[in-house]
């Protein structure tokens, strides 16, 4: 069943001042995306191509310049009032930065509270048992709902975080970069909680990351984003198992292998750096530094198409579609 | 073959402390940590945030915060011990026989003199030619580190270089003095994987070409993997581990070592493997546990793990690690290692990675 339906987003920003004073950065461009329930679809790319401005715009915290998104059939934009409030309750975010994202200066028990009373999931007689549930449910203890942010490790602020997004039943919700800033013993007991979450409350959830190891390990579809674009999308085994796209190609052999026997070898690297999204190269944005480009890729801007054998397998990639996945 | 001289190491450390003043006191944050750096290896040092391995970098180059200070220790190199020697002899040596390439390349560049600039000085001061010689090495060296356009560079500003022009900028400056150490704290941390790969695999060539050592300090597994020869794992400001990179992932000694290998996904993985978390979170106040400081933690803990301080003692030829139970042969994941296996597959690793290098510089 589709959840969330974006079509045609576009989302550019102001870039910031100097000469560039009247560019614009393009953050987004022209995505079209379809989330289904209860699954997790993870999104890929390096800084800057548009991971997390897109996940804003899949649950309203930011408006497209032009596009829409429908949730369970109704476009965003337009909701109003209640029904505003209640799809808002559905779709929750968890940061990347487990610091930031909580107010210092109030209690756990605050902060878990206030979104409880506001939307009615609880009066004031039961708050107190809804928040020790919560944060039990996360792996904390409920004694910890009188201490301050400040007094959590990094791993617990993620599971406050994870805590406050669950509070209020939501459908999905978006999970940028939850664990690039927690230490690597720690980054597991997040993506464990997150997978138990899931299958527990049968959410939907984006996960937002530029590690393929931990998008392959919670995702059952990946999305892969290069400046602003979706350039391929596909079943999780399926993006390793045949690839198409030559920047996912890249993308793949550039994430190191935890195997001292098997070396990156430089024939298998990207050569040149990432253009900047202020000005991104004319047709397909990857052809400066794709090993496949042909003179059209410099004109013409690829669409997403199926592969042969797989219609949910999407390639915005005519060349590699030619020559057949990896 | 190996020539002579690569048995020699280029850097020694021995029994290496060092404390923090505190509002609770001073705090020791590193302490017993021994090792060495041999000509052209790769060392690398693995550890969570907070286990050590930076402060332990920045004691050698003389940059400990103030509130800091190497309490305890040698760190030999070229024949003198760089904490017994005052700041003038120390700047012979920063920067010049020991360069640094920090994470944030912008904060370690001038932003008021050009890329040119700043590298000219460096070749200058170990090199007596004239400023126009140097510019054409400056203008050789950005190229040797993937600038496409090396003579536009040299009169760039850092602000106007993206973060894999600016580190590839700092490796050049760092190499301008050709040192023979280069020391590289989570250098390509902030770089998206293509852009690390790409840096990489410069710096593993580039200590290859010149017989340069490499001081890799990262946290992340598949880069250990990928680049080092040699590998210290660090835990809660001890060295628990010291082995060479094929052992490390072949049959690591230490429960902590074994547990972080379990722990970290890999593209490789299977969709339903399971992710072994480390229960827990690593001890604050680390320094006030008597016993190991990783028995909280540990899935093989017994009580004498918490009766006494653990230290560093060789299980095999290839490996040490501070662990009583490895120790006395009582953990069944430590299997008996072939280190002479290790020892080979490193040499071919390396003679292979040799050999497609000339054969890169040729064409």
């Amino acid at each position: 069943m589709t959840l969330l339906r974006a079509e045609n987003l576009y989302r550019t920003f102001p870039a910031a001042g100097g000469f560039a004073r009247r560019k614009r950065v393009r953050a987004v461009t022209d995505i079209s995306l379809t989330m289904y329930e209860n699954e997790t679809l993870g999104l890929v790319g390096e800084s800057g191509s548009g991971k997390s401005t897109l996940g804003r715009l899949l649950i309203g915290l930011d408006q497209p310049d032009s596009g829409t998104v429908y949730y369970r059939g109704q476009d965003l934009s337009q909701l109003k009032g209640q029904d505003k409030k209640r799809v808002r309750t559905e779709m929750q975010i968890v940061f990347q930065d487990p610091w930031a994202s909580l107010n210092p200066r109030k209690r756990i028990y605050d902060i878990l509270s206030a979104p409880l009373l506001y939307h009615n999931y609880a009066t004031k007689a039961d708050v107190g048992t809804k928040v020790a549930a919560l944060l039990e449910k996360v792996g904390l203890s409920p004694e910890s709902s009188e201490r301050y942010p400040h007094e959590f490790s990094g791993g617990q602020r993620q599971r406050i975080g994870i805590a406050r997004a669950l509070s209020l039943n939501p459908a999905v919700i978006v999970c940028d970069e939850p664990v690039s800033a927690l230490d690597v013993s720690i980054q597991a007991q997040i993506l464990n909680l997150l997978q138990e979450l899931q299958d527990e409350y049968n959410l939907t959830l984006l996960f937002i990351s530029h590690g393929l190891a931990s998008i392959k390990y919670l995702s059952d579809r990946i999305a892969v984003m290069y400046l602003g674009r979706i350039v391929e999308i596909a079943g999780a085994e399926k993006l390793f198992s045949s690839t198409y796209h030559p920047y996912t190609r890249a993308l793949i052999m550039s994430s190191p292998v935890p195997d001292p026997y098997r070396r990156q070898e430089p024939e298998a690297l990207l050569s040149g750096e990432i253009p900047s999204n202020i000005d991104p190269p004319s047709g397909c944005h990857f052809h400066p530094r794709c090993p496949l480009a042909e003179d059209s890729c410099r004109r013409e801007i690829p669409q997403l198409t199926p592969v042969p054998d797989d219609l949910t397998h999407l390639v915005a990639c005519p060349i590699a579609l030619a020559g057949g996945g990896l | 073959m190996m020539a002579t001289g690569h048995n020699e190491p280029v850097l020694s450390v021995r029994d290496l402390a060092i404390s923090f003043k505190t509002e609770q006191g001073e705090r020791i944050l590193l302490r017993d940590a021994s090792f060495e750096v041999k000509r052209g290896e790769v060392l690398g040092i693995v550890g969570e945030s907070g286990s050590g391995k930076s402060i332990t970098a920045l004691s050698l180059m003389g940059l400990l915060p103030v509130s800091g200070r190497v309490s305890h220790g040698e760190a030999w190199f070229e024949g003198q011990d760089l904490f017994t020697l005052s700041p003038r002899q120390l700047d012979r040596i920063r920067g010049k026989r020991i360069a640094m390439i920090f994470q944030d390349a912008l904060t370690s560049l001038n932003p008021v003199f050009t890329i040119g600039n700043q590298i000219v000085e460096g070749i200058r001061a170990h090199q007596d030619i004239s400023k126009a010689q140097a510019t054409q090495q400056a203008a050789q060296l950005l190229s040797r580190v993937g600038m496409a356009d090396p003579d536009n560079v040299l009169g760039q500003y850092a602000h106007m270089l993206s973060g894999g022009m600016r580190q590839r900028a700092m490796i050049a400056m760092a190499l301008a003095s050709e040192p023979a150490l280069i020391i590289a704290d989570e250098a390509t941390s902030s770089l998206d994987v293509t852009i690390q790969a790409q840096i990489m695999h410069l710096l593993r060539e580039l200590s290859l070409e010149r017989d340069m050592s490499v001081l890799l300090i990262t946290h992340d597994i598949g880069l250990i993997a990928q680049m080092a020869d040699k590998v210290i794992v660090m835990y809660a400001g001890e060295i628990v581990e010291n082995t060479d990179v094929f052992t490390l992932f072949e049959a690591p000694g230490h429960p902590y070592t074994r547990a972080l290998l379990e722990t970290v996904p890999s593209i490789e993985d299977d969709k339903d493997r399971e992710l072994q978390a480390i229960p827990g979170v690593v001890p604050e106040d680390y320094d006030a546990i008597s016993g190991c400081r990783f028995a909280g933690r540990c899935a093989y803990v017994e009580p004498k793990c918490r009766e006494s301080r653990q230290i560093m003692l060789p299980l095999d030829k290839c490996r040490q690690v501070r662990c009583i139970r490895a120790q006395n042969n009582e953990l069944e994941f430590v299997h008996s290692t072939q280190c002479e296996a290790s020892k080979i597959a490193l040499a071919r690793r390396k003679q292979e990675a040799k050999a497609k290098l000339s054969e890169r510089l040729r064409t």
